[in-house]
């Protein structure tokens, strides 16, 4: 059963993170390493609930630091973060894999210092929350059937959705059914009807 | 029981990498993955191996590796064609933590590779694997250092309990050679 726009979100989902402040990250290094904590999804809801940004964005990745997640699928939401807010009222936005949290945690402070470099202003501290977080063991994904291990361990199938924290509605759903970029990218998330 | 001093390294399956090139120096850049042929880096030559819990993760990044990379001269001076570093870590992890702990020498001398499912180090023995899937971090590699002279082990230790001491340190190595 894959999530489908109507559903209602599971509640107890959590995922594996260390936290990255954009504004600050332009003077972390890379390699300072923090300990993980938990990241509740019910936590991220209730804080949207009741703000003007309610909407929570989910991005899966097979994989940190591999080509196309690096190159051509996080960067475009890391630049357009005010886009996402503005007109999208996206107020959280968590990209997950089946990676480790040190993994994911040194992956998305690189990610975001390249990001800044290109757009300057999402450094500002009003952007929506950013979060790169640990699936562990894939399982919030495999519940829904979406990921799969190919011999390499378990990873995670590319996709998007959003969730409307207000009534735990998921209102966007989109997967990459071949190599690239498309039911899951910043373009198909910015042209939504949330 | 594990292998001991005198037994073959394994060499299958295949450690996965991707070399530093100066095209890739970018901690973003990827290219693919190629195939590390441990038979053939062995064959004739002194090689020294040594595996961490996981890229990224405290002591690997600030103690361990650090530790072989300021003294990678002296691992040359000794004879050791190459340092070989084993994590289960994908090898896109894998270069790309090289590259962020400041390796970017097209030598390649010493190369960050992936052991697929820790099943190189799975052979070596109990001991040189850690189940942390109730961490959420899967089964990984224990922390050890191995010298390979010509195939065969002629050191082989992990730490207890995945810490880094003397055991796994590059002094500990030069001194064995």
């Amino acid at each position: 059963m894959s999530l489908q726009v109507g559903d209602k979100f599971p509640s107890n989902i959590e995922f594996q993170h260390i936290p990255i402040n954009v504004s600050e990250v332009e003077n972390n290094n890379v390699l300072k390493c923090e300990i993980p904590t938990l990241l509740k999804l019910d936590k991220v809801f209730e804080k949207l609930a009741d703000t003007e940004t309610p909407n929570v964005l989910i991005v899966a990745v097979p994989g940190a630091f591999t080509p196309t997640c690096t190159e051509n699928h996080i960067p475009p939401y890391l630049e357009h973060l005010s886009d996402l807010k503005a007109e999208k009222h996206i107020g959280a936005v968590i990209i997950i894999a089946t990676n480790d949290a040190f993994v994911l945690n040194a992956w998305g402070k690189l990610l975001i210092k390249d990001a800044i470099k290109n757009v300057a202003s999402i450094k500002e501290a009003n952007g929506p929350s950013v979060y790169f977080a640990s699936d562990v063991n894939g399982s919030f994904s495999k519940s829904f059937d979406l990921a799969s291990d190919k011999g390499t361990g378990i990873r995670t199938s590319r996709y998007a959705t959003v969730i409307d924290s207000k009534d735990k509605t998921v209102k966007y759903f989109g997967v990459e059914v071949e190599r690239g970029v498309k039911f899951s990218g910043l373009d198909a998330v910015l042209g939504a009807k949330l | 029981m594990g292998l001991t001093n005198d037994d073959k390294f394994p060499t299958t399956p295949k450690p996965k990498y991707i070399p530093y090139s100066k095209a890739n120096d970018s901690l973003t850049a990827c290219a693919n993955p190629i195939e590390l042929d441990l038979a053939k880096e062995f064959a004739g030559k002194t090689v020294v191996i040594t595996a961490v819990p996981g890229a990224f993760t405290p002591t690997c990044t600030e103690q361990h590796i650090p530790d072989y990379l300021k003294n990678l001269e002296k691992f040359k001076a000794k004879g050791v064609s190459k340092i070989v570093v084993l994590s289960a870590n994908d090898p896109f992890v894998m270069a790309a933590w090289g590259k962020a702990l400041g390796y970017k020498d097209e030598e390649n001398y010493i190369v960050f590779a992936t052991d697929p499912l820790a099943k190189i180090s799975s052979e070596l023995g109990d001991s040189y694997v850690a189940d942390l899937s109730s961490a959420g971090f899967g089964v990984r590699t224990a922390r050890y250092a191995a010298l390979v002279v010509d195939g065969e082990i002629s050191f082989l230790e992990n730490e207890d309990s995945l810490g880094f001491t003397e055991i796994s340190s590059a002094k500990n190595l030069l001194d064995r050679i």
